[in-house]
């Protein structure tokens, strides 16, 4: 019986948790969309302002899983910026 | 065989340390030159020290803090001490891992009550994009580890208070 109770406990987290990561995936996704290649700090604040702060750590993984793109680049004015945008190339589905 | 980039951060007491970060030996040395306002402005806001020098092959004054290198210069806040680090680990694509340590690291990048670096932060999400990425565009520049390997992916980063290097 503590078994039991144990697997559904462990069975409702990983559900509950699953079903936020895809919600807040899908939050990323549409910011970038919607947004295009914009600053990292431009979406950064889009998220926490639509609510959705809580997938700002999800943003390197989704860039390794090739759902998004990161990106340095030196603008022709010297300065660097810090672009986030939709996914560039074939990534990894999700 | 690599090109080492380093840069040397003061803290408040005058004491400084030393940043290394190796490119590979095929590496511009124009375009790393080019680079370096910019690598050093990625590490400048993840520090409260100062950064007095930079160097590779040759070593360059940073001291004048003008022209490109405005906007960052040896001007180091009190609370600056090299001791307390942060350290960046990377995993290479050959599953080696490389270890940066930043002195006098800006202790606000932390996640509060906790020695994990705040991996959300825009200073900090672009210096582990420059470390997995590189800087890209014409002339960019893309670190390595000592073996020459690619850093791929940034495993953990964490407080790393140490001893002070002279």
């Amino acid at each position: 019986m503590v078994t039991i109770a144990y697997r559904r406990r462990v069975d409702k987290g990983l559900c509950m948790a699953r079903q936020s990561v895809q919600e807040l995936e899908s939050a990323v996704l549409e910011a970038v969309q919607e947004l295009g290649e914009v600053e990292y700090e431009t979406l950064s604040n889009e998220l926490k302002d639509t609510g959705y702060g809580a997938a700002l750590p999800m943003l390197r993984s989704m860039k390794h899983n090739g759902q998004i793109s990161m990106r340095l680049e030196r603008g022709e004015d010297g300065v660097l910026r810090h672009l986030v945008g939709p996914a560039q190339g074939e990534g990894i589905p999700f | 065989m690599t090109v080492d980039f380093f840069l040397v951060i003061q803290d408040a007491k005058g004491m400084t340390s030393r940043v290394e970060i190796p490119f590979p030996n095929n590496v511009s040395l124009s375009a790393l030159q080019t680079n370096i306002p910019s690598i050093a402005g990625l590490v400048q806001d993840l520090v409260t020290g100062g950064l007095v020098g930079a160097g590779f092959t040759v070593n360059i004054d940073l001291s004048a803090a003008s022209g490109d290198f405005s906007g960052w210069g040896p001007v180091a806040s009190l609370a600056s001490d090299v001791q307390e680090k942060a350290e960046f680990v990377a995993r290479t694509v050959n599953g080696f891992l490389k270890r940066i340590n930043l002195p006098t690291i800006d202790e606000g990048i932390f996640v509060p009550q906790s020695p994990e670096v705040d991996m959300t932060d825009p200073a900090v999400a672009a210096f582990v994009t420059f470390l997995e990425d590189g800087i890209g565009g014409a002339g960019g520049v893309f670190p390595v580890d000592s073996r020459g390997e690619d850093l791929v992916t940034v495993v953990e980063a964490s407080e790393n208070w140490g001893k002070r290097r002279r």
